[in-house]
């Protein structure tokens, strides 16, 4: 079993980097290292504000609660793709299927490589933040063997869960005929389970404004209200608390006992439901099942200019492949629109309908420099949660090969790409657009145009940038297309740009004293970038596709 | 025609997969390309094809240069890959168009060709499903299918017959005597020297990334002067 876990771990994680040399590899080893500490930076500083600001109000312990609490429900998002990709969905199913393993083998070996897979998000998103409050809070040196236990095995329970809960739907699902579709619906139907499972295991006194706010006023009162509403943290939060108590001890016992219970007793009962599920899933699907008597009509070949050609098939390899659209759209796009930005609407319009004032202060910023500026970076953040450009090369996968043989320039093909990511990150730029003239004092539309044309141009910069860091480094050979996104290192340069541009942007507050010179100026800026760029592709487009195959 | 001039490819400095290839397909041939695994056959294609990019050398499809003019020369050749997983989310009659789109096929011409050729490899009644439920066989029809919609003059299959059943890789076999016999260029690339043996007008074997032979098989059992297999004789190339 270890060396099958080590053969699933290699064939997912060995980058396509055979033909590098020494130099490139150790530039992008670099280059990783450098946006790996930027993150862990990041979340460094933002955890030793939240800590100072908790220590404020006498409720300093619940910031690792809260952090824990992002972990988990993070853990549990990713858990929900992560087990149907890698245990129905990944390419290398159809070899191990075929070898003499035992089902229990294989399905501890999946997800052992799936629990290992979350150790790099841990280090990253919450190593910093527990040194920090570690440093703040002065702790010994049992606090961090405690914290090393429990970064170990967070990811255990949130794993096997989700498979166990996959597991059963794929074992009584038809995978063979509506593949797509099964993905879709699986991915909703774990969401309820868990959501149910999370109430069930709350205390059921319900989440009232009174509650909230006479817990606050107690000592530690967050915390309680937190672990209330996750049975998983309450061992966590009592060992971290209590680390110099026997109660600290008893409470990680527990949690190891629980986790390493919760392993084996789950692997085993996804072992018993899972051959039938996954065999459907690498069945092709049988033609006698399909459309016996297709009858082609002229009509089903319409003509279309190649650009129109193009742009349609991205569209339609997106919308059909369900992790794409997660990440690509639902995601970016319905998301913030939904649980953001109708409330939001909704909430000026029922201010504004009584007479309330509380916006009048924000209104008056909103006209000054800053008010744009904060506009723009808002933007910037919601352009990286969309992976449409930064896997718009990798996406192709082994199709890329094929894509360098078409009478269609390299040049045209990087400008296509962008167009997927432009559409989705341009409905952003409308609703910010939109909230920004809806927030105006008086409606000044030169001001809100300008704004508009600096975030399409900014957006633009954007897909730009990242189909050419995926260019540099695209992950064509992949065994499932989950892996494909997760796997995608080229992601935290997202990361890493938005941080160089918020900053940038930041800066020009200073320099700037008029909003409509500093959007003039921007969109200046931003019109001789993206001229630039669009230069520096056509000039070099056979060097920057040359690591495409 | 195409031709290879003194063509290198190196993955890694200093050691070259494909070394100073001079080949010339002329027009109205099958030209045979065959050599043992990774002997720089995919290489060479791929290079012939604009995947990959040219260390040394230069190669011409119909007189223009796949590096300066790239999308001229692609026009005039069609590709099957080695490996068939193309747009596997699109249905098969999706991304037959999508091709048809990109070379600028009519939509009597799509209709009529698309319609014979899915008949004539029993694929046509699969036309409206994703090629992801398609079998290896069927990815390679739909993918040479894709080829043959736009009748380039040239063209270039590596390993063409893998995953074909019987027919339909007769079926192929007879598509290239068609096509050369018009005057047009078949270049592929094979293992299966029975195949070669039987339908390549010409033959380059390939070893090392070096050219070990160019010409017919007959020429190829004068020069070792023996009565063998097209089999054994390659066993004896690959061994010098």
């Amino acid at each position: 079993m270890k060396e099958l876990t080590k053969v699933i771990f290699k064939n997912a994680y060995r980058r396509d980097n055979v033909n590098k040399d020494v130099t490139a590899k150790i530039l992008s080893a670099f280059v990783f290292v450098i946006i790996f500490g930027t993150i862990s930076s990041l979340m460094a500083f933002a955890s030793y504000r939240l800590t100072n600001q908790l220590i404020e109000v006498d409720q300093a312990p619940a910031f690792i609660n809260i952090i824990l609490l992002i972990m988990i429900v993070f853990l549990f998002s990713r858990s929900v793709f992560e087990s149907l990709n890698n245990l129905y969905f990944s390419k290398d199913l159809k070899i191990f299927l075929r070898m003499p393993i035992k089902p229990l083998q294989l399905v501890r070996s999946k997800i052992k490589n799936m629990i290992v897979s979350e150790y790099l998000m841990e280090l990253m998103l919450l190593a910093s933040p527990i040194i920090i409050y570690g440093i703040i809070m002065n702790v010994n040196y049992i606090f961090y063997i405690y914290s090393a236990i429990i970064l170990l095995l967070l990811p255990i329970i949130p794993i096997v869960l989700t498979s166990l809960i996959t597991a059963t739907i794929m074992r009584f699902t038809n995978v063979i005929k509506n593949k797509t579709q099964v993905q879709y619906i699986t991915v909703f139907i774990i969401f309820v389970i868990l959501g149910i499972i999370t109430s069930l295991f709350s205390t059921g006194e319900g989440f009232s404004t009174d509650i909230f706010t006479e817990r606050m006023l107690q000592v530690n009162g967050l915390i309680e209200l937190i672990s209330d509403y996750f049975v998983i943290l309450k061992p966590i939060m009592n060992s971290l608390l209590y680390y110099q108590e026997l109660s600290g001890l008893i409470n990680i016992v527990i949690f190891a006992a629980e986790s390493i219970i919760c392993y084996y007793v789950m692997t085993w009962l996804i072992s018993k439901v899972y051959l039938k599920g996954a065999i459907g899933a690498t069945i092709n699907g049988s033609i006698k099942d399909r459309i016996i008597d297709v009858k082609l009509k002229p009509e089903d070949f319409k003509t279309r200019n190649s650009k129109i050609a193009y742009l349609s098939k991205e569209l339609k390899q997106i919308i059909r492949t369900p992790i794409f659209c997660m990440q690509c759209i639902i995601f970016p796009v319905v998301f913030p629109v939904v649980f953001v930005g109708l409330p939001v609407f909704a909430l000026i319009a029922f201010a504004r309908s009584i007479g309330l004032d509380f916006l009048a202060d924000a209104q008056q910023n909103i006209l000054k420099p800053i008010g744009v500026v904060i506009c723009v970076c808002i933007a910037q953040v919601l352009y990286i949660m969309n992976f449409t450009s930064i896997t718009a090369i990798s996406r192709e996968g082994k199709s890329a090969k094929l894509m360098k043989t078409i009478p269609i320039g390299l040049y045209n093909q990087f400008r296509y790409k962008l167009y997927p990511g432009l559409i989705a990150n341009g409905i952003i730029a409308i609703i910010i657009t939109a909230f920004y003239g809806l927030f105006m004092p008086e409606f000044n539309f030169i001001l809100v145009l300008t704004l508009f044309v600096v975030l399409i141009e900014l957006c633009l910069l954007e897909e730009k940038i990242m189909v050419l860091i995926d260019l540099n480094a695209p992950k064509i050979t992949w065994t499932s297309e989950y892996t494909m996104m997760k796997e995608n290192v080229n992601v935290m340069y997202e990361f890493f740009y938005a941080v160089i541009v918020i900053i940038l942007l930041a800066l020009t507050i200073f320099v700037f004293r008029n909003t409509t010179v500093l959007l003039i100026f921007l969109s200046g800026v931003l019109f001789v970038l993206n001229a630039l760029i669009n230069s520096y592709v056509r000039k070099n487009q056979a060097i920057l596709y040359k690591r495409v195959y | 025609m195409i031709e290879l001039k003194n063509v290198s490819k190196a993955y890694v400095k200093n050691k070259k997969v494909v070394e100073n290839i001079n080949l010339k397909i002329e027009d109205g041939i099958i030209f045979g390309f065959i050599g043992p695994n990774g002997a720089g056959k995919t290489t060479t294609m791929e290079m012939l094809t604009g995947i990959l990019d040219i260390d040394e050398g230069e190669i011409l499809i119909d007189g223009i240069n796949i590096e300066k003019e790239p999308i001229k020369a692609k026009k005039e050749f069609g590709f099957v890959p080695d490996s068939p997983d193309a747009f596997e989310k699109l249905t098969g009659i999706e991304y037959l168009n999508f091709i048809g789109d990109v070379y600028g096929v009519d939509q009597k011409t799509r209709y009529e060709r698309i319609s014979k050729l899915a008949n004539d490899f029993g694929i046509y009644n699969s036309l409206k499903d994703r090629i992801q439920g398609y079998s290896h066989g069927m990815k390679q029809k739909i993918v040479i299918i894709g080829v043959l919609l736009h009748n380039p003059k040239n063209w270039i299959l590596d390993e063409p017959m893998t995953g074909l059943d019987p027919k339909a890789s007769f079926q192929l076999k007879e598509l290239m005597r068609e096509h050369s016999d018009k005057g047009n260029t078949v270049f592929f690339s094979t293992h299966v020297l029975e195949v070669a043996e039987k339908i390549c007008d010409k033959i380059a074997v390939i070893d090392k990334g070096k050219i070990k032979f160019v010409g017919t098989c007959e020429e190829l059992r004068e020069k070792w002067k023996s009565n063998s297999s097209l089999e054994e004789l390659f066993l004896k190339i690959i061994e010098e």
